[in-house]
């Protein structure tokens, strides 16, 4: 075989390994330690948005999640709790607005309009289009998808968190930037002690907070 | 399938086993060795499989919200409530701490009047039962799952055919001292020509029971009151540990041994054919094999009858009792009626009966019958029971000569989880867990309590002639506190002493 065939190869043999390498890079992100879901962004049952509601509308974190400054668990609202809102609002305003132009031509009285995302909710509380309960069925609760989940040899408490002041998006990223929930953290220990050392020394908005690192704070 | 238990060692050399039993209880040579080659194979699936299983997702996990969120209960926040204890009928009161709807800790109730706080290792286990993965998932019947509606209609149907017929109809359980569950087993045996109740306890006090029928013309235990004795005479009752109500009594009895100066010191001989806590925690402990404890017994009787008098310990026991009179107790947890019959007329003699012991105010903790068991057997063996119907006892594995009820053409039971008297039912409807389902478990001071609550309710009205009966809630709001209640806010009265 002459010279140059062989530098052809060699090129061609470089070339490949840069590019297998440069997708490995790549993909070298992604990889991680089993136990750790960073990036977790599992199908909801209903496409919930939190960037419509928290973003948007502004509700406060609160007001769903109302346990997180009460228990262990921020929980995840009861539907009754999206029925002290969607009792009224069944639809996007342009969605009612049209229906109410089309009717108003045709001269007949406006329909209600349901969207499909807000039927499943209806359809899981027993409730008709007109929202009154359908004879015979039984009010159901979601099954929704949980996005963080700890090993059960972790315990954390909201509310020591919620009380200090740490704020949401401290460990859950930019959830009212997000269409779905997707998990920001690693929520491995690491992180966690990082940040309790972190505070330690510069204090929680300008206050001194003690956050113990103890073995036994989150292992017990 | 049927799992055999040996229950001597002539049955298991009987099963025509080899008689030294190598043959069966161990497997024989488990064959060549492995060579180095399996190992290597094995270790590099294991390390193939290992490698696997890390690499996937952990599986998905859901959250599901209450449809209506109780207004007071926070989710992952553990709720007390008080119940009464399923391990035994001494029906100690218990602490129940619930999460979202789960019991998950058992402790004693402090304000209960017979336990005071006290809960015994079975007691303390039971909540277990409630996570037991061997439990049935729905009912059985001729071992293939069925739904509900239709072992309701096939139980009916047959039930109704015996109904009709006049069949014999037997409910067997352990002691219930649930007042609501006996009326509603007595209502349902009423419906059939020939139906009885019969208890029956693993551990019975039967011969106790027959004794103080014989002496005091009524069928039941008295309430031992060990607070109130200076001397405690045990004969084989070992009530600190296992004895009819051990965490009731160990309440007493400790409350008793603590000094106190306007009383004497509590002297407590046990004597006893084993070791027993008891035994461990009594001033003189005495070994005697069982017929040597009958006899002593009974010269303790004659003793304390003739006021004196007997040689060696049983003088020294009448000498104590006799000295003590009405503030002595004694006991015998011996399952003869004799032994029983000596105790009795002891405790008499002494006049301890008002005293440190109650039969006034009689004990529902122990009612087995085991002259009535008898009886159930022998009308099995001659098939003149239609149908039996067994809740909470396993007379299968723990009664001798209970292979003569396999002859019953209905069995039903109501078993948790299978056990040997399941196997040989014809229908299993399986049973709630005591703690999922504790509301009729209250006694008699339960149903006090909603008498007092209706009593209150009914002088109001008369103060208020326009008042409703009902406040008229709204609908839902009515459904969701009734729904609360049911779940973790069960009212707790303090129940009445058995047999108030």
């Amino acid at each position: 075989m002459n010279a140059p065939g062989q530098r052809i190869t060699t090129i061609v043999l470089l070339t490949a390994i840069a590019f297998t390498a440069s997708l490995l890079v790549a993909r070298a992100r992604a990889v991680s330690l089993p136990g750790n879901h960073q990036g977790y962004e599992p199908a909801q049952p209903i496409s919930y948005s939190h960037r419509l509601h928290a973003g948007d509308l502004q509700l406060a974190c609160l007001y769903c999640h109302s346990n997180a400054e009460k228990g262990r668990y921020a929980g995840v609202p009861s539907p009754s709790v999206c029925m002290n809102c969607h009792r009224f609002v069944t639809a996007p305003l342009g969605a009612v607005r049209a229906e109410e132009e089309q009717a108003a031509i045709a001269g007949r009285p406006a329909r209600a309009i349901v969207s499909p995302e807000l039927r499943k909710l209806y359809d899981a509380l027993g409730l008709d289009e007109t929202l009154r309960p359908v004879p015979g069925r039984t009010a159901g609760s979601v099954v929704w998808t949980r996005v963080h989940n700890l090993a059960d040899y972790v315990s954390f408490d909201h509310r020591a968190h919620v009380g200090a002041g740490v704020t949401c998006q401290s460990c859950h990223g930019p959830v009212e930037t997000m269409e779905r929930v997707r998990q920001v953290s690693s929520l491995g220990m690491g992180w966690c002690v990082n940040c309790h050392r972190d505070a330690a020394r510069t204090g929680i908005e300008g206050r001194a907070v003690r956050p113990s690192i103890d073995c036994s704070t989150c292992h017990h | 399938m049927t799992t055999t238990y040996w229950r001597s060692l002539e049955e298991r050399d009987a099963e025509g086993a080899r008689p030294d039993g190598s043959a069966v209880e161990f497997a024989a040579n488990p064959g060549r060795r492995p060579s180095r080659r399996d190992f290597l194979r094995l270790a590099g699936f294991g390390a193939a499989g290992a490698v696997g299983a890390g690499c996937s997702r952990a599986p998905v996990r859901h959250a599901i919200p209450h449809v209506a969120q109780a207004p007071d209960t926070v989710p992952g926040r553990g709720y007390s409530y008080a119940t009464v204890c399923p391990g035994c009928p001494a029906a100690c009161g218990l602490l129940v701490t619930s999460r979202d709807g789960r019991p998950i800790t058992i402790a004693g109730m402090p304000d209960h009047p017979l336990s005071a706080g006290g809960v015994c290792a079975v007691g303390q286990a039971s909540v277990l039962g409630v996570y037991d993965n061997r439990r049935f998932r729905g009912p059985l019947l001729g071992g293939r799952p069925q739904p509900w509606d239709s072992i309701d209609r096939e139980l009916a149907a047959r039930l109704e055919t015996i109904r009709q017929s006049g069949g014999a109809v037997r409910v067997l359980t352990p002691t219930v001292h649930s007042p609501t569950l006996r009326r509603e087993i007595a209502a349902f045996l009423a419906t059939f020509g020939d139906g009885a109740h019969i208890e029956y306890d693993t551990v019975s006090a039967s011969a106790a029971l027959d004794a103080h029928e014989a002496t005091h013309g009524i069928r039941a235990l008295p309430r031992y009151l060990f607070e109130r004795a200076d001397v405690i005479v045990g004969f084989d009752a070992d009530f600190l540990g296992t004895w009819i109500s051990p965490s009731e009594f160990t309440a007493g009895w400790a409350r008793r041994r603590s000094p106190r100066p306007e009383r004497p010191p509590l002297w407590h001989a046990q004597i006893e054919s084993h070791v027993s806590v008891t035994g461990g925690k009594a001033d003189r402990r005495v070994t005697l094999a069982p017929d040597d404890i009958a006899a002593l017994a009974f010269d303790v009787a004659e003793i304390v009858e003739q006021g004196g008098g007997g040689t060696g310990l049983a003088a020294e026991l009448g000498a104590r009792l006799l000295a003590a009179r009405e503030r002595a107790i004694v006991i015998s947890g011996v399952q003869d009626r004799d032994v029983q019959h000596c105790c009795n007329r002891i405790n008499i003699a002494l006049g301890s009966y008002g005293s440190t012991l109650d039969i006034s105010r009689s004990s529902r903790q122990r009612r087995g019958n085991d002259a009535a068991v008898e009886r159930l057997l022998q009308e099995a063996a001659g098939g003149r029971i239609a149908a039996l119907l067994v809740w909470r006892a396993n007379p299968m594995f723990d009664l001798p000569g209970a292979d003569r009820l396999a002859g019953v053409p209905l069995i039903v039971s109501f078993a948790e989880r299978p056990d040997e008297t399941s196997a040989a039912a014809g229908a299993i409807c399986p049973d709630h867990h005591a703690l999922e389902r504790s509301r009729r478990l209250l006694d008699e001071g339960g149903r006090a309590e909603r008498q007092a609550r209706a009593q209150r309710r009914a002088r109001h009205d008369r103060g208020h002639p326009g008042h409703p009966h009902q406040p008229s809630l709204p609908r839902s709001a009515a459904r969701r506190s009734a729904h609360h209640r049911s779940r973790s806010a069960i009212v707790f009265s303090k129940p009445k002493a058995p047999g108030a």
